[in-house]
């Protein structure tokens, strides 16, 4: 009997130390050293959807990127916002990502290794509303439901610092946000709701506008300035260890940005079946006053400085050291270089 | 309360055709007998008892006519024994406050010698005490007939002679009719002078 | 006997619990895995307290508790009256399987956009996507146990003149309890599941939201000590719920009884 009380003991931890290292290793192995493209010559870039981004549509379409690096596999994936992304870029699994400017800062401020490569387009976004009696954020009451995209995303950071700007509190608004896609904000906002105001953009804004919903305030006039809304971010591993296909990406988008430019309307042909719309109807939204495709890069250090201010960002970011060195001429705020 | 059956047939209707349960069944104890229907398992007694219980489809039973099933599970699992006593005693005796009802309940219980096990869950009770239990509730509604479907089937032979001379004072002091159906002739034997077969019912002689 | 071994799985459960706490600190600190993927124990335990004392925590608890409570409660009652409604009608249950065939595959969060929609994004609609994941394991549940209630219940109900109602509340009801509380055990974890997803959609409902919401914001503000600090709450309710509450309702009722 005292034999096998032995030999319970000892088999029991045996089965314990296993159970532990393999538990160990999984974890460690699924942490660590993850999807590494290196090898297998694959780029991953993440887009959004909305013709913010229409030169990613024009460069995929084209096959601009594909042509100039044969041999390359390029992954696109398309995600609803930015934060997945992030995430995404955190993982491995993307090199190269397209997002607001706010998102990318947040980022930066919490430890990802990534920096601004380049803009894509300057966009109208506004703070609508369905009541006719708000003219400023003052008149907002604590009913109102405002649709942002998400926490953190550059709309509600530009309410937070609106709010800041009149209130002197950067969170005034923060428990009447709903996190909404803009489809759907544009509905709930249209269909009479709780929900009375959406921080929009093309082609959303210009359908709101059309029904009637009214501008309270507009990025600009937040910023106090035009600033780049779609901005391109890569990984600071991916710059360095492939300047190839990095600057292959960037080039194939200026290419992509500039045919659109030149050429309105035959992008439009182009674009029209791929967003579900109607080409006239395209056109209106692609030319909509404030829709610029460029890749400049505009007003990172305003918001920077702001974000810092309402508190949003732990850390000062300089400008200089979250864009990488070739991107950093097309910022007209540069002072420092 | 006199129990008459008079040609009564039943009929089941099953894959290979119709079944005659009861052919032609007659039947007829006075007040205050004690009879013993004894038949193989299967044969329709449980059928006959539940025709004279009024538990066929549309009919309603009676509180009077009280039955004791096989299956040892008949108190409600929910309750205590003294509580499904006195639960049963004032939906049958409406008007009666909880405090009498449960004095009701207790003498039952002490009729049957489970008086110390009032507060027990059925759960607990063996299924010799159950079915005590279940005697007991017949009791506290004071019913007048008992029909009881081979009760004491599952009891050992200890548990089956205590039950048995239970059953037999509780009929003489209280004078009720007792129709007790077993598969058992020992069983019908010690308990009653009137055996009655049960294929001698279905058919033909009226007793 | 019984006892000496629930003791000794309480020792293996809390053994067990260490070490995939020690693979965690381990993991973090000198394990070399990045503090944005894998905050230590430290930083998740300081941001949890912070939030608990200097933050909207707390709150956010209580109302998620509050409206999954209020929201699993009317599942019942309601579930409860439809399938009581279906024993005497059968119209009734042809609704109520209809109702169910619908309505049980359907998550909640499919319906969101919808829901907001239709009645916004107030306290009311939160309820009712808590209401839909429940009632319908419930409601499935409850039917079943009503088919299941031993017919000899139901004849000695009848022996003792019960009514119709009566029958219904005493017997079917109860002897079908172990199949409610089945249903809602399910009914909790799929409504339990809807609500903190709908929350991170919904905003600051009530007053300061729910801790889908706490949870949302850690995580699009990058703050992932705070996220890992959300999901242990998450965790943390969801075992207080099924170890003390359920645990406790079945120990009073359906092992008392005998019937588990």
């Amino acid at each position: 009997m005292f034999y096998n009380l032995k030999k319970n003991r000892i088999n029991a931890a045996l089965i314990c130390c296993l159970t532990a290292c393999i538990l160990f290793t999984m974890f460690f192995l699924s942490l660590t050293g993850c999807a590494d493209s290196q090898n297998t010559k694959e780029i991953n870039i993440a887009e959004q959807f909305g013709i913010a981004y229409a030169p990613l549509q024009i460069m995929r379409e084209q096959e601009l990127l594909e042509k100039a690096l044969p041999g390359v596999k390029i992954n696109w994936k398309q995600y609803g916002g930015p934060t997945p992304i992030r995430e995404g870029m955190l993982a491995g699994e993307v090199d190269f990502g397209f997002m607001g400017p706010a998102p990318a800062l947040i980022g930066i401020d919490n430890g990802m290794e990534w920096k601004y490569a380049t803009g894509i387009s300057f966009n109208q976004v506004a703070l609508v509303t369905d009541r006719p009696e708000i003219n400023s954020l003052r008149d907002f009451s604590d009913t109102d439901r405002i649709a942002i995209l998400s926490p953190g995303s550059t709309q509600h950071i530009l309410l937070c610092i609106a709010s800041n700007q009149v209130f002197g509190d950067p969170n005034q608004f923060d428990n009447q946000i709903v996190s909404l896609s803009h489809p759907d904000a544009m509905d709930a906002l249209i269909a009479d709701t709780e929900i009375t105001a959406h921080f929009s953009t093309p082609p959303y804004l210009d359908k709101e506008l059309a029904h009637g919903m009214k501008i309270v305030t507009t990025g600009e006039e937040i910023m106090g300035q035009p600033f780049t809304f779609i901005t391109g971010v890569a990984m600071e591993r991916f710059y360095e260890e492939h300047p190839e296909e990095y600057d292959a990406i960037l080039l194939a988008l200026n290419t992509a940005i500039d045919y659109i430019n030149n050429n309105m309307d035959e992008a439009v042909a182009v674009l029209a079946p791929i967003y579900d719309v109607e080409e006239e109807t395209l056109k209106n939204q692609m030319t909509y006053n404030g829709t610029i495709y460029s890749n400049e890069l505009t007003g990172i250090d305003k918001l920077a400085e702001e974000m810092y201010r309402i508190g949003v960002l732990k850390n000062k970011i300089n400008y200089h050291d979250v864009v990488f060195p070739e991107s950093r001429g097309s910022n007209e705020n540069s002072k420092k270089e | 309360m006199d129990i008459k059956l008079n040609g009564i047939t039943k009929e089941y209707h099953h894959e290979d055709g119709k079944i005659k349960v009861l052919n032609n069944l007659s039947l007829e104890v006075p007040s205050g007998h004690f009879v013993s229907v004894i038949g193989p398992s299967g044969c329709g007694k449980t059928t006959l008892l539940k025709l004279i219980g009024g538990f066929d489809s549309d009919e309603k039973p009676s509180k009077d006519i009280f039955m004791i099933f096989q299956d040892s599970n008949q108190l409600f699992p929910w309750r205590t024994l003294g509580s499904n006593l006195s639960y049963a005693i004032m939906k049958t005796n409406l008007g009666i406050g909880k405090d009498k009802a449960e004095e009701k309940a207790k003498a039952a219980l002490a009729e049957v010698a489970l008086l110390d096990f009032y507060d027990y869950y059925p759960h607990h009770l063996s299924g010799g005490m159950k079915q005590r239990g279940a005697l007991a509730r017949a009791l506290a509604v004071e019913s007048k007939v008992l029909l009881m479907d081979e009760p004491f089937s599952s009891l050992d032979q200890e548990n089956k002679e205590i039950a048995y001379e239970l059953l037999l004072k509780i009929w003489r002091e209280k004078k009720l009719t007792i129709i007790f159906v077993t598969h058992d002739l020992e069983e019908a034997k010690r308990l009653s002078g009137q055996i009655l077969y049960f294929e001698d019912l279905n058919g033909k002689i009226p007793v | 006997m019984k006892i000496l071994k629930k003791n000794k799985e309480k020792y293996i459960i809390l053994f067990w619990i260490i070490v995939l706490l020690t693979i965690w600190q381990l993991a973090a600190t000198v394990g070399g895995v990045s503090g944005l993927l894998l905050p230590s124990i430290g930083e998740v335990a300081s941001t949890l307290v912070d939030s608990l004392l200097h933050g909207d925590l707390p709150y956010q608890i209580y109302y998620s508790l509050k409206v999954i409570l209020i929201g699993i409660s009317i599942a019942v009652f309601a579930a409860i009256l439809l399938a009581l409604a279906s024993q005497k009608y059968m119209m009734i249950a042809g609704l109520s399987k209809v109702l169910s065939g619908i309505g049980h595959p359907l998550p909640a969060l499919a319906l969101l956009p919808l829901i907001i929609i239709w009645f916004g994004t107030g306290d009311a609609s939160i309820i009712a996507i808590i209401v839909h994941s429940a009632l319908w394991p419930i409601l499935i549940n409850l039917n079943a146990g009503f088919q299941a209630v031993p017919q000899i219940y139901l004849d000695i109900g009848r022996n003792l003149e019960l009514s119709p109602w009566e029958i219904a509340y005493e017997i079917k009801l109860k002897a079908s309890l172990p199949y409610l509380l089945s249903g809602v055990k399910i009914a909790f974890a799929r409504s339990w599941r809807a609500l903190i997803g709908a929350e991170m959609v919904f905003g600051a409902i009530g007053l300061k939201g729910g801790i889908g919401w706490y949870i949302f914001k850690q995580r699009t503000f990058m703050n992932t000590p705070g996220l890992f600090a959300g999901i242990i709450v998450v965790v943390l309710i969801g075992l207080f719920i099924e170890r003390f509450l359920f645990d406790y309702i079945e120990k009073r009722t359906v092992q008392k009884w005998g019937q588990n």
